[in-house]
């Protein structure tokens, strides 16, 4: 039940015939030799004008008749047992309409900004104000609130019994089955292993060995976590939420109250971020739907629930912290390296998921021996959940700075050092574009003689890589309609994270059907639109725009019938369709006439997408999918004297399948790089180590980077034909995000002559590394 | 609003203009942070200055609903030059041609993603759009100069900001005929005297008033009446109270429309700013006139904070990481007190009394600042922090001397920092040490462990206390080469500073 197609392959001038198995029915997928008219083009979203002028709705801003407003009290002790809880206070406050105990007396609450109770008023000011009527008695208990306390013997236990694992879509798949026994607070997870990494260790002649350290980074979408619940019958429920993945809230929700699926509709119009912190109905900390949906059931009426800012930064996810030790045996001689061995241990708070992702296990497949093991190490803190490439960014900032830590310890250029290890054709190929782009041999030069010039401002450039695989498959279901007027109509209930699918889907099927971007409306951002796929993985753009490409295939191929009939029976095989319609000989049919045929009001095709078919160039370790490449250049400039770094200029290059739409990848790109920046030099969560609770949960003392903190961005996109999918098409949200805080942190250990090994870079850091060089230094000299 | 008038009635003096706003259905206004963070609030003010009337931006969730009322107010949906019918689907909404000029650049150019924060974008690059200092290009030509700062406090975690900053440089300058621009050139009244009065405000709140008296003797009266009663500026501070802690005040009494705290006398001698004039207002009507504020103000916050914070404002909260107390200590700023009773006048350094505390006697409001003209040989003013712009300071630091231009001796010096003590401080010891010695790197050299022991700086998230302690004497070093042209590279200062990482511990009160 599947055809064998030859198809033109490969990346740059590489291109080679390949054949490739597909599914019968499935079109011939879009090769290296297809020209595209409108997919590829840098298009301007099509909800562009809804967006602008503030009539793009989103959760935050849906009103429905008689809704209500809730809030949640929380713990504000790291550990504490509830001795009891008196909600009738809040009961009896003005405009209170229900009152939810999400907590009894006897439990224990594990994190400041734990769940305790939850009410919904007529106004929000009320309802804040009823949870200050709640009365709760504590027993306060020990608490562990630093990841290495968490590790000692002796220090208090987060969890007194198994913890289950909390996965979401947007994990890297396959990082499930992870869980190894408790030992206190530590969890073993799964190792990535290759030959025997200790033995090899042993027998290198030359090591290297260092710990680095990244911080707990928080999303901070945006728009916050929030949703509001209508119950439209006892067994049915309308949910507006401000969700990355509107099936996952449907099953959770139907789980959550007992509802069969269908009975649940959700809708996004809008999402203002999610990052992979908005997969659930409930967010990573806080049951808010549970909440919500009691509150609206006790109240009759809806009831919404939107985070503020502070609880954003307490409950709702952020990507774990991580000590992370690598070990690296080398040949000096050759500059070989033998053997990676890498320890991380990372806290994801009570919950679980503090991987590395694959930078030290997948990327350098000449080295023989690797073992990578990490554990979850849990604290008295907020849940981790996943976060733009989990893992990833912390993996690939102690991997990457490994590599070039030795590369200086054996006078190598450190991007040799990388091609020597990495096979993967389009990444060798990006570090090799990168290099002459970059001005990479001039620069380094230009940052030496500061160095040996000993001056105040240093610059200084750097290179990480990363690794991703195509995730896309076959959840959705996209519906094409052609109407008699001739517009088309394409629906699937995703929503829109921010990387312009709904435009992607206008596009695709636009292209297929030969119609003017304008006559073609799409509907998305609502489960009765039909089955959809989580914006997690970077698999959006994979699992879609197949979709809508087969569907409006399949509404093309039904049209080609009535073209037929109404050209007198021509073979469909012979009708030649343009922009104009379609045609045989010296017989056409416009369009309008064409559409005028249909009987009834319209042509309706819904198509799915088959599983990936092709993998071509290479595969992402363990999956018959295509493995994604990139590499990204970074300068930086230091001010010895106060410690500041800034990052001047990124250099990005990254391999994205086939472009949909250059002008929405690029604002990907761009994106993923500008969260980089903030996670290599000032995003940082801090918890108190001493009172257990966040000292900056808000966006005061928690900066992300601003207009001026972005660094010169180019992009060049590698396009690589994959034949994976019918449009070629794969992710780049999360790839373009992995190896930029690792350049960074490059760059500077090229300014300072010295690796700062710990991120954020503040300027603090740089000092102290700077001093310890120097002390070094000036101690190695004294006992020459 | 928009172009309609709005009544409004019965609602707490407390409520700010987002939450108005988001009440009223007028919902593309968003909220991202509500403490001035995000800009994702930011709405257009129609404000009568000096030189006339401008389109500034400021962020509705630090703004209450009283300190605008009669205001000519718009919001996201009302800058659409021509209004049309509307389609439907995904693609609906206005047409490209009835969006406003820098809404169609948004939208050409890629400069939403997940569009939350547009709505704060557009406002502000609508701000810009028609700025007058923006109406030059740097040859002089008429054509719009975009500067970044006008979007520096909207925060996009999307975009990498990329496709905003090519949006707003591809717009020209406003056509002729465009009519917000025309609305520029017609008379604006001023803002009057108004006033909100909410009674039994539920959960036993009382009565709670807001009022906003149009003249300095009004302010005056209602403050000798009630001198508990809360004054309010432009509210970057103590709205942030509001929002974050709750903090509600029986009486609030509105500064915006009383005229002699707007007042900026440039005189030969001394310059006065008013304590009420925003800091926007204040960096291009001094056009220069105070070089070291200008290097202060584009590293104080962002041009949507400045828009509506005030001088007052900022030293009265009285934060040891303020900005301009330092800034004001190097210039040897004086402050004048008001009251009923009559004014007067007090050194700056004598106005901080404790941590967060001032010499301000009941009754008593900050009515201007008087910094004298004189020109330092050299001044400059530093701030450390993470991020480059709209960041809390690590440290702040001012510095000015004079020099004797035969000797190159020092013969006054002026060291004064933020974020090292309780309050804002000067260096005193070290400005004395400075005095009679020559101005030379050995002289810094010598006096760089004192100045690092001047004062005991704590630590918290921001920095350890040794960093603190060492950017002390890194500033001041800094500072120096600083002074001597054309050292932009200067040689490395000596690994002398020990810095052990220490862990961060609560500061009471660590917020600005
Ligand atoms: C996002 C953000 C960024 C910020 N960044 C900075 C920064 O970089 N540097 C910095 O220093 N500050 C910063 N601030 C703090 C704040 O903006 C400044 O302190 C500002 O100058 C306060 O002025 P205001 O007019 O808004 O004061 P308000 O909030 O109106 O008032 C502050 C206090 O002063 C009192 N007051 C005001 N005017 C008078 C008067 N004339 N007489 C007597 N009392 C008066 C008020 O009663 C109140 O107690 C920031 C704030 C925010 C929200
Ligand atoms: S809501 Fe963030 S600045 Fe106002
Ligand atoms: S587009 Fe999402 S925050 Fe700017």
């Amino acid at each position: 039940m599947s055809t064998k197609v030859t198809l033109s392959l490969g990346y740059g001038k590489q291109l080679s015939k390949q054949k490739i198995e597909v599914p019968d029915g499935e079109p011939k997928p879009w090769d290296a030799t297809v020209k595209t008219k409108v997919v590829g083009r840098a298009v301007p979203r099509i909800d562009g004008p809804l967006k602008v002028s503030g009539e793009a709705r989103y959760t935050h801003d849906v009103r429905v008749e008689g809704m209500l407003h809730g809030a949640i009290l929380r713990s504000p002790h790291p550990c504490a047992v509830i001795q009891s809880i008196d909600l009738s206070g809040a009961e009896k406050a003005p405009g209170v309409r229900a009152v939810h105990a999400m907590a009894k007396a006897g439990d224990r609450m594990i994190f400041a900004g734990q769940d305790i109770a939850a009410v919904a008023a007529e106004r929000p000011e009320q309802a804040r104000a009823a949870l200050e009527a709640i009365a709760v008695e504590y027993e306060l208990q020990p608490f562990v609130a630093s990841t290495r306390g968490a590790m000692r013997d002796g220090a208090p236990v987060v969890h007194a019994a198994a913890v289950e694992e909390k996965r979401t879509g947007a994990d890297e798949p396959g990082a499930e089955k992870a869980a190894g026994r408790l030992q206190g607070n530590i969890r073993p997870g799964r190792s990535q292993k290759r030959g025997d990494a200790k033995r090899a260790l042993r027998a290198a002649k030359a090591s290297f060995e260092a710990t680095y350290e990244t911080q707990c980074h928080t999303h901070s979408a945006l728009e916050t976590h929030g949703l509001m619940i209508r119950w439209e019958a006892k067994d049915a429920v309308t949910v507006w939420a401000s969700t990355q993945a509107i099936f996952g809230v449907r099953d959770e929700v139907a789980a959550v109250f007992g509802l069969e699926p269908a009975k649940v509709r959700v809708i996004t119009e809008f999402l203002g971020g999610g990052f992979g912190a908005k997969f659930g109905a409930n967010a990573p900390g806080s049951a808010i739907a549970k909440a919500a949906g009691e509150l609206a059931r006790t109240a009759k009426a809806p009831v919404k629930i939107m985070l503020d800012r502070q609880e954003e930064h307490l409950c709702t996810g952020n990507r774990p912290d991580s000590i992370q030790t690598v070990r690296l045996g080398a040949n000096p001689k050759t500059g070989a390296i033998t053997a990676i061995h890498v320890t991380a241990h990372g806290s994801a708070g009570i919950g679980t998921g503090a991987g590395v992702g694959r930078n030290a296990s997948a990327i350098y497949t000449k080295v023989p021996d690797v073992l990578v093991e990490s554990a979850d190490v849990f604290t008295h803190a907020g849940p981790a959940v996943a976060f733009r490439a989990p893992g990833h960014p912390q993996g690939a900032f102690a991997m990457e700075s490994a590599i070039d830590e030795l590369a200086r310890q054996l006078g190598r250029d450190p991007i040799d050092v990388r091609l020597a290890h990495d096979t993967h054709p389009v990444r060798r190929w990006q570090l090799e574009l990168g290099r002459e782009r970059f001005a990479w041999n001039e620069r380094r030069r230009e940052a030496a003689d500061l160095r040996s010039r000993n001056t105040r401002i240093r610059r200084g450039v750097g290179c990480a890589v990363s690794i991703w695989g195509d995730f896309g498959g076959p959840d959705a279901r996209v519906t094409v309609s052609v109407a008699r007027d001739g517009k088309v109509a394409v629906k699937c209930g995703v929503q829109d994270i921010g990387g312009g699918i709904g435009t992607v889907m206008a596009q695709v099927a636009a292209e297929v059907l030969q119609r003017p971007l304008a006559d073609v409306r799409v509907d998305i951002g609502d489960s009765a639109f039909g089955p959809g796929v989580g914006s997690g993985g970077s698999k959006t753009t994979s699992s879609i725009a197949p979709a809508v490409r087969n569907a409006a295939e399949a509404a093309k191929a039904e049209l080609a019938m009535i073209a037929s009939r109404a050209l007198e029976g021509a073979s469909v095989k012979r009708l030649k369709w343009t922009e104009k319609g379609v045609g045989v000989g010296r017989q056409t049919l416009s369009w309008a006439e064409l559409c005028k045929a249909i009987e009834g009001e319209a042509v309706v095709a819904t198509a799915s997408r088959p599983r990936t078919y092709g993998a071509f160039p290479k595969s992402f370790p363990g999956y018959p999918t295509p493995q994604i490449a990139g590499a990204q250049f970074a300068a930086v400039e230091v001010d010895t004297w106060t410690g500041v770094v800034r990052c001047s200029e990124i250099l990005a290059l990254h391999d994205c399948g086939r472009v949909m739409n250059e002008m929405t990848l690029r604002s990907q790109i761009n994106g993923g790089i500008i969260l980089g920046v903030g996670y290599a030099l000032m995003e940082q969560r801090v918890l108190d180590p001493g009172l257990g609770v966040v000292l900056n949960a808000n966006l005061e003392g928690y900066k992300a980077c601003g207009i001026k903190d972005c660094p010169d961005i180019s992009i060049v996109l590698t396009e690589v034909a994959s034949g994976n999918n019918s449009t070629g098409s794969y992710g780049i949200g999360e790839p373009a995000t992995i190896p930029t805080a690792a350049a960074i942190a490059n760059a500077v250990g090229d300014a300072l002559g010295a690796h700062v090994r710990s991120l954020p870079i503040t300027p603090g850091k740089v000092l102290e590394t700077l001093e310890a060089a120097a002390n070094s230094s000036s101690n190695s000299e004294a006992s020459k | 609003m928009n172009g309609e008038s709005l009544e409004v009635e019965g609602i707490d003096p407390h409520t700010t203009l987002l939450d108005f706003l988001r009440d009223r259905g007028l919902v593309g206004t968003k909220e991202g942070c509500a403490e001035g963070e995000c800009g994702a609030c930011a709405v257009v003010v129609l404000r009568l200055e000096h030189e006339g009337p401008r389109y500034v931006a400021v962020n509705a969730c630090l703004t209450l609903v009283g300190s605008v009322l009669g205001a000519e107010l718009r919001t996201v949906e009302g800058l659409s030059p021509q209004p049309g019918s509307r389609s439907a689907g995904r693609a609906a909404g206005p047409s490209v041609a009835e969006l406003h000029p820098v809404q169609r650049a948004m939208v050409e150019l890629g400069g939403s993603q997940c569009g939350y924060c547009t709505p704060g974008f557009v406002v502000s690059m609508f701000a810009e759009y028609y700025r007058r200092e923006a109406s030059l290009t740097p040859s002089g030509e008429p054509g719009l100069r975009w500067d970044p700062e006008s979007v520096a406090g909207n925060l996009c975690r999307c975009t990498g900001y990329r496709p905003i900053r090519e949006a707003m440089r591809s717009l020209p300058l406003a056509a002729e005929d465009d009519g917000f621009r025309a609305r520029l050139s017609q008379p604006l009244a001023p803002l009057g005297e108004a006033s909100l009065v909410r009674e039994d405000v539920p959960g036993g709140g009382g009565t709670r008033r807001l009022h906003r008296p149009a003249s300095l003797a009004g302010a005056l009266a209602l403050l000798a009446e009630e001198p508990a009663a809360k004054l309010i500026a432009g509210g970057t501070d103590l709205v942030v109270e509001v929002n974050q802690r709750d903090r509600r005040w029986p009486t609030l009494i509105a500064l915006e429309a009383v005229d002699e705290l707007r007042t900026l006398e440039l005189g030969g001698e001394e310059i006065r700013i008013g304590a009420g004039l925003n800091l926007s207002e204040l960096e291009h009507r001094l056009g220069g006139a105070l070089p070291l504020l200008d290097e202060l103000f584009p590293l104080f916050s962002s041009r949507l904070i400045r828009n509506r914070a005030t001088l007052g404002g900022n030293l009265v909260n009285a934060s040891p990481i303020g900005d301009s107390p330092p800034a004001l200590l190097a210039l040897d700023a004086r402050v004048v007190l008001a009251s009923q009773r009559g004014e007067r006048e007090l050194p700056l350094v004598e106005f901080f009394t404790g941590y967060r505390q001032t010499a301000l006697a009941p009754g008593e409001l900050l009515r201007a600042v008087i910094v004298p003209r004189r020109a330092p040989t050299h001044a400059h003013f530093y701030k450390v922090s993470k991020r480059v712009l709209d960041d809390i300071s690590t440290v702040a630091a001012a510095f000015a001397v004079d020099l004797d231009p035969a000797s190159n001796t020092v013969t006054r010096a002026r060291l004064a920092y933020g974020g090292v003590a309780a309050t804002p401080v000067r260096a005193q010891a070290v400005e004395q040490a400075l005095v009679g010695r020559p101005w030379t790197a050995e002289t810094v050299a010598e006096l760089a462990p004192q100045l690092r022991e001047s004062f005991t700086p704590l630590s918290d998230h921001r920095g350890s206390a040794a960093y603190r302690q060492a950017m002390l004497a890194r500033t001041f070093e800094k500072f120096f080469h600083e002074t001597q042209a054309g050292r932009r590279l200067g040689p490395q200062p000596p690994p002398s500073v020990v810095l052990p990482v220490l862990p961060p511990r609560p500061q009471k009160g660590a917020n600005a």
